[in-house]
């Protein structure tokens, strides 16, 4: 394990990471921000008998419930605007809402410890409130999954070292599922081109993978549902041949459509447009 | 996802949860610890559910998508069983402790397993306040399910503090903590989100807004040592290099129960399966 240490400590010495802990997300669908909005009708019921009136835990108490009322309206309105399914999990990033979900929780808490009764006979909805609240979470978990697979999994592009930390420094994922974007800096072994058999490409591009969201329509009806991207090319198509960077450099721009690349490079030595194909199988190892 | 064995007497509202560390581990690779644990007490493990952690797709995935952690692997070891050993230890270890995507994968998956558990017990009229979750992890799994449980006690949804939800025993076996935290600072690392390296080891916490309590999501954490076991033996976690966070001061055995390997997962189960069934019974 010793060899790769100096080297790996060497590249790490030089990244700093620009991003910050984030866990405030949460999973929102219809039936849980409605069971969220009858639980603070049985809370309020409650509220006077175990907050005192006028004290400070009853004003944390008002502010916190008027708080959340109001940032579930808002997010019910959203949905209805945007006309999602109300069984569509949408995750969500909010400080201000997690925190005074945290805290409305922790009144219930209160309340019940002060009652020494169970939750459900001071607020009869909780337990359904909790089933719901964990079937979004768990759906919402299962996206999160999708979306890792969908970068990383067998239908994503084989990546360098350089493609890897490069995405691990500039554009790295949070807690809520890895970037959409993937760095391409690389030497793409074999292309077949119309200037000859084949040829390598220098490529420096980037891919943008569909994490958050399905592949649009036209893009699945030709079978492109893990990513799209695009990459400058340089070739040298004068004697094509595989690792040959010699002569008059040809440069242009390749499509990468899931692992597949298709390509046009202007060629200066027959002064046409040269067509590129490949495929990221990788059987070389790639440059780097 | 994670279900090893469900219940086959009437559930004690128990559920066992194991997190495995470094090393090809297919789904099922828990069963033999369960075994163990059957051999000594049927009874409570037939009414006790057994979940586990399965996080080495993620690492077969990394292994297969960046080419070239493939690629330098072999002078690490001419022999299959070398390079895979090989392989899982520059890819987990420094995937997930350095990187920001694979850290932020194994912790979605082990927060869905937790969530599995509670959804389980909820579809069987038992409610997350009623259930009692041991967990047990083992090497580089004590520090995964170290971070997985920071992460969570702060969610204001399940599997957060504020919403009921707590490990009654955190059993960690063979653990690396106090070492990867003595040397976190020679390296820089990507990932910032990684708790070890923020913040001193200690239990995950949060303030509760009304009352004020600092409370945690686990209750009690029992740590267990091989004396040999090189792992967790060059910096041992104990009372003091947890800053107080352990229950008690760590157990430490000197004997191999499975083979000539000290750092076996099989090895401290045996050891310390009175200990684990006692903890579940409580």
């Amino acid at each position: 394990m010793l060899f790769w240490r100096p080297t790996l400590a060497g590249v790490f010495f030089i990244f700093t990471a620009p991003t910050l802990w984030a866990s405030n997300y949460l999973f929102l669908d219809k039936p849980y921000l409605d069971l969220t909005e009858k639980i603070q009708t049985e809370a309020d019921a409650q509220a006077s008998h175990f907050l005192e009136k006028g004290s400070a835990l009853e004003t944390k108490y008002k502010q916190v419930a008027a708080s959340l009322r109001a940032q579930i309206s808002d997010v019910q309105r959203a949905r209805l605007l945007k006309k999602l399914k109300p069984e569509l999990v949408v995750q969500t990033k909010d400080q201000q809402f997690a925190d005074n979900l945290n805290s409305f929780k922790d009144a219930l808490n209160y309340m019940v410890q002060k009652s020494g009764k169970s939750p459900v006979a001071l607020f009869p909805s909780y337990d359904e409130w909790q089933k719901v609240e964990t079937q979004a979470v768990s759906q919402g978990l299962d996206q999160r999954l999708d979306a890792f697979q969908t970068r990383f999994g067998p239908d994503s592009e084989p990546v360098n070292f350089i493609e890897y930390f490069g995405g691990e420094l500039l554009l790295p994922g949070t807690e809520a599922g890895p970037s959409a974007w993937e760095p391409i800096a690389r030497l793409s072994p074999v292309q077949a081109t119309s200037a000859g058999a084949a040829v390598s490409s220098a490529e420096a591009g980037m891919n943008y993978y569909f994490v958050n969201r399905p592949a649009p329509a036209p893009l699945r009806w030709v079978g492109i549902t893990n990513h799209v991207g695009l990459a400058a090319t340089l070739q040298y198509l004068n004697n094509p041949r595989i690792f040959h960077f010699q002569g008059r450099p040809a440069f242009g721009l390749t499509l990468h459509l899931d692992r597949k690349e298709l390509g046009a490079s202007w060629d200066p030595d027959s002064k046409t447009v040269r067509v590129n194909i490949g495929y990221a199988f990788q059987v070389v190892p790639l440059a780097f | 996802m994670a279900l090893l064995h469900t219940n086959a007497s009437t559930w004690n509202h128990r559920t066992v949860l194991f997190v495995h560390g470094i090393g090809l581990q297919p789904a099922g690779y828990s069963e033999p610890l369960y075994q163990i644990l059957r051999q000594a007490d049927s009874s409570t493990v037939d009414a006790t559910r057994w979940h586990e952690v399965a996080y080495d797709s993620v690492n077969t995935a990394l292994e297969l998508k960046v080419r070239n952690l493939n690629s330098v692997i072999p002078q690490a070891g001419q022999s299959p069983t070398a390079k895979q050993t090989a392989e899982d230890l520059v890819v987990d270890l420094v995937d997930y402790l350095f990187t920001t995507d694979p850290y932020n994968w194994i912790n979605t998956v082990f927060r869905k397993a937790l969530v599995g558990i509670i959804t389980q017990g909820q579809n069987d009229g038992v409610a997350v306040r009623d259930q009692s979750v041991i967990l047990i992890a083992h090497s580089l799994g004590t520090v995964v399910s170290y971070e997985g449980l920071h992460s969570i006690v702060t969610d204001p949804q399940l599997p957060g503090l504020s919403s009921g939800f707590r490990v009654r025993a955190y059993l960690t076996m063979g653990c690396p903590l106090a070492f990867i935290k003595a040397n976190l600072s020679r390296l820089k690392y990507l990932n910032k989100n990684f708790f070890l390296g923020k913040e001193p080891i200690g239990r995950p916490t949060r303030v509760d807004t009304f009352s004020g309590e600092t409370q945690s999501n686990v209750a009690d954490w029992f740590n267990f040592r091989q004396q040999i076991d090189p792992v967790a033996s060059l910096i041992p976690l104990t009372m003091a290099t947890s800053n107080n966070a352990l229950s008690q001061e760590t157990f430490v055995f000197n004997k191999l129960h499975a083979g000539i390997n000290p750092h076996d997962f099989s090895n401290y189960v045996t050891e310390y399966s009175p200990f684990i069934l006692q903890q579940i019974k409580a």
